[in-house]
C-alpha cells in the first residue's frame, strides 16, 4: 500500500507543509517555474465522455489550464459524445487538436497520454483503470471506484504494483465544510462517535413493469458499452446517466451518492484502511421493469469499536447530509453548510498537536499536483476502495435481506458463501480481471 | 414456493367458470414462479423470476442442492426460453455446484450463452468445473474464447491448462485478443495459485 504509506508521511509533513503544497500554485504563478513548458505539461486524457466526464473536461481545460494541465485526448463508444467533447476541448483552446478515440484501448496505450480521467459507466471504471495503470498512466476515477469489491481489490493492487498515482472522484474530501467538520469530530469535540446518520437521495426514474428493444442509435456501439457485463437488448433508458438504476452496471444511489457520503464518514472516523463488521439492509426491490436498484434504501453498519452508520433515503427535499453524533453533541455537514448542535464549535481552531487532515480545495487539482510530486493525494484508490466496498455491501445486504459479518482484513464475508460469491462475476468476453 | 404449487394444482378446480358459477371465489391463483420462469423473455414481466430469484436470496444453505436441482430442470428443459436460461445462469452463480457442471457444459461451447454459464461455473470450485472450461477452449473462438481464458485465469485453480495457454498465446493464427488473455491468465495461474473461488 505504497499511497496509503506516501498519504501518511505527506500528512506528518504538518498542516503548513500540505498548505504551502495546496496554495503553492496559487501564491506563484507556475508559469515562472515553466509549468507550462510542453515537456511539463501533463496531458490529460477522458474515457467517458458523459456529464461527470464533460465536467472533469472543463475543470481540465478551463480550471487547470494555467497549472499546466491539457486535455490531449477524449474517448467515448458514442461518437456523438465524443464529438461534442472535442468540441468543448477545441472551443476552450481556440485549437483543433483535440484527439478523438472510441476504444479506451488507444488511449491507454497513447505515449503522449500522461494521465486519464475515467468517467464511463460503473461497469467499465475497473477495466479502464486497471488498463491504464499497467500502460503507466496515472488515474483519476469518478466514483463509486468499481462495480464489485473484487474489481476494487484488483484496481488498488495493480496502482501500487505499477507505481501509479490514483485519485478517486469523491470531491467532497475536497471541500471546505467536509473536510472542517471531519478535523472536528476526528479531534473529538463531540466525543465519542456514536451514531453517523447518512442521507442520500431516492433511487430510481420513472420506469414501467416492461420495456421493449429499440434500434441502436447511429454512431453508438452498443456492444462496446456493454462490455463486460451480460448480454441485453437495446433500450434507451439502459443506457446513458439511467444504467445506474440497472444492478449489472451500478448500484443506484447506494453507490452513487453512498459513495460520497460514505466516504466522508469513513474520514471522520479515521475508518480510510478498514470499515464496518457487521451489516443489516432493508431495500424495497422493483419486482419487475428495465430498472434493478432498490428504490427505498436502510441500511445499518457496525463498527468493530462499536459505532453505528446509517444510510438512508432522505424523506423529501431534505439536504442530502452526513450528521455526527458524539457523546456530548452533533455536527452535521452537507454540501451547503456544515452546523452543530453547539455553533461555538464550529469556530474552534485545531491546534498544532491536534490532527490535521489532507487540505485540498481543488479535487482534480489535487491530482494533478501529487501527479507531479508523486504524493499521495486526498482520495487514494485504496481509501475510495474502502467506502466503495462499504456501499457495495450494503447492496448486498439489501438483496439477501440478512445480516452479514465482513471482515475488512481478509475482505471476505465470514461464514456466507453466497455473499461471497456477490463479490465478484464472470465478465463478458473478451474481458476479464485477469 | 411449495404453497404456490399447490395452488397451481388446484386452479383448474378452483378456477374454472363452472366451479365458479354462483360461487364466491376462495382465493387468487398464483402461477407457479417456476413454471413462469420458464417464458421468461427480455422486456416482459419478470415479477415471478423475481420470485424465484428471491427464494435464492433467502435459501439456508441445506436448501441449495433442492434449489439447485429445480435450476437445473429450468435450464435443460427445452421449453425454456434462453432469457430464462440466463437468468437461471445468474443463479446458480449463487449456489452452484459441481452437481450443475454437467447442464452447463454444453451452454459453455454456445457463443450466445457461454457468458451465463461462466457467470455460473466461475465460482464453482474443483476439478469438474476446471475440466468443463479447459475442454471448451477448442470449441470457441474470438471474444468467447478470450473470455473463457479469463475464466480460468480468474479461477487460477487448473495447473494444466497452463500448457493449453502456453500454445494459444504462441499460436500466431490466434486473434491478439484471444493471445492478450492467455498472457494475463497465465501470469494468474503462475502467480496466484490461491484458489479464490469460492466454496458453499
Amino acid at each position: 500500500m505504497s499511497e496509503q504509506i506516501n498519504r501518511r508521511k505527506f500528512i506528518r509533513l504538518g498542516g503548513a507543509a500540505t498548505a504551502a503544497l495546496t496554495l503553492f500554485p496559487s501564491i506563484v504563478p507556475s508559469s515562472v517555474f515553466g509549468k507550462n513548458a510542453p515537456s511539463k505539461r501533463v496531458n490529460f486524457a477522458l474515457i467517458g465522455c458523459g456529464n461527470m466526464g464533460r465536467s472533469d473536461l472543463e475543470n481540465v481545460v478551463r480550471g487547470l489550464s494555467s497549472e499546466g494541465a491539457y486535455a490531449l485526448a477524449v474517448c467515448d463508444v458514442d461518437r456523438h459524445r465524443s464529438a461534442d467533447a472535442v468540441h468543448d476541448v477545441n472551443t476552450g483552446y481556440h485549437t483543433n487538436a483535440c484527439l478523438q478515440f472510441h476504444d479506451f484501448r488507444e488511449v491507454t496505450r497513447h505515449p503522449d497520454i500522461d494521465a486519464v480521467i475515467i468517467a464511463t459507466p460503473d461497469h467499465w471504471h475497473a477495466l479502464t483503470a486497471i488498463d491504464a495503470v499497467r500502460h503507466g498512466k496515472d488515474v483519476y476515477v469518478e466514483k463509486p471506484l468499481t462495480l464489485t469489491i473484487e474489481e476494487g481489490r484488483l484496481l488498488v493492487a495493480e496502482a501500487q504494483k505499477h507505481g501509479r498515482i490514483g485519485q478517486t472522484g469523491t470531491q467532497q474530501r475536497s471541500g471546505r465544510y467536509f473536510q472542517r467538520a471531519c478535523e472536528l469530530v476526528r479531534n473529538g469535540r463531540i466525543g465519542k462517535i456514536k451514531h453517523v446518520e447518512i442521507k442520500i437521495p431516492a433511487n430510481n426514474r420513472y420506469c414501467g413493469g416492461t420495456w421493449h428493444e429499440e434500434p441502436v442509435p447511429e454512431g453508438f456501439d452498443y456492444d462496446f458499452w456493454l462490455g463486460p457485463a451480460p448480454y441485453a437488448p437495446f433500450t434507451r433508458q439502459r443506457t446513458h446517466y439511467q444504467f445506474r438504476f440497472i444492478l449489472d452496471y451500478a448500484s443506484g444511489q447506494t453507490t452513487n451518492f453512498g459513495a460520497h457520503n460514505v466516504d466522508i464518514a469513513q474520514w471522520a472516523l479515521g475508518m480510510d484502511e478498514t470499515g464496518p463488521v457487521r451489516y443489516e439492509g432493508y431495500g424495497e426491490f422493483p419486482s419487475t421493469g428495465l430498472f434493478t436498484t432498490p428504490t427505498a434504501i436502510n441500511i445499518t453498519a457496525h463498527y468493530a469499536d462499536g459505532t453505528v452508520m446509517t444510510m438512508r433515503n432522505r424523506e423529501g427535499d431534505s439536504e442530502l447530509s452526513i450528521r455526527f453524533h458524539g457523546q456530548t453533541g452533533w455536527i452535521e455537514v452537507s454540501r451547503q453548510r456544515v452546523s452543530a448542535s453547539t455553533p461555538a464549535l464550529l469556530k474552534e481552531q485545531i491546534g498544532p498537536g491536534e490532527i490535521q487532515l489532507y487540505k485540498s480545495r481543488n479535487h482534480l487539482g489535487n491530482f494533478l499536483e501529487c501527479i507531479r510530486t508523486r504524493q499521495a493525494p486526498v482520495a487514494t484508490l485504496p481509501i475510495g476502495h474502502r467506502s466503495t466496498t462499504i456501499c457495495n455491501i450494503s447492496t448486498i445486504a439489501m438483496q439477501l435481506r440478512r445480516p452479514l459479518q465482513w471482515d475488512p482484513a481478509k475482505e471476505e464475508f465470514v461464514n456466507d458463501p453466497v455473499a461471497n460469491r456477490m463479490k465478484s462475476h464472470a465478465m463478458r468476453g473478451p474481458w476479464s480481471l485477469a | 414456493m411449495a404453497d404456490s404449487e399447490k395452488q397451481s394444482k388446484a386452479q383448474p378446480t378452483a378456477s374454472s367458470p363452472k366451479a365458479d358459477a354462483g360461487r364466491v371465489k376462495v382465493f387468487n391463483w398464483t402461477p407457479s414462479p417456476w413454471e413462469e420462469l420458464r417464458k421468461l423473455e427480455y422486456g416482459a414481466d419478470h415479477t415471478f423470476a423475481n420470485t424465484v430469484q428471491k427464494l435464492v436470496f433467502a435459501a439456508e444453505p441445506e436448501e441449495f442442492a433442492a434449489l439447485e436441482k429445480r435450476l437445473i430442470a429450468v435450464l435443460k428443459d427445452s421449453k425454456s426460453t434462453r432469457t430464462a436460461q440466463e437468468f437461471t445462469c445468474r443463479l446458480l452463480a449463487l449456489i452452484g455446484s459441481e452437481a450443475c457442471v454437467d447442464a452447463l457444459s454444453p451452454l459453455l461451447v454456445d457463443e450466445k450463452m457461454t457468458h451465463p454459464a461462466r457467470l455460473a461455473l466461475q465460482p464453482i470450485l474443483g476439478e469438474k468445473a476446471d475440466t468443463a472450461l479447459r475442454s471448451a477452449l477448442s470449441k470457441l473462438k474470438g471474444n468467447a474464447k478470450a473470455g473463457l481464458i479469463g475464466t480460468l485465469g480468474v479461477r487460477a485453480s487448473d495447473r494444466t491448462a497452463a500448457p493449453l495457454l502456453a500454445s494459444i498465446l504462441n499460436d500466431t493464427a490466434e486473434p491478439a485478443i484471444v493471445r492478450e488473455a492467455a498472457t494475463l491468465a497465465l501470469a494468474r495461474l503462475q502467480i496466484n495459485p490461491n484458489v479464490e473461488a469460492h466454496t458453499l
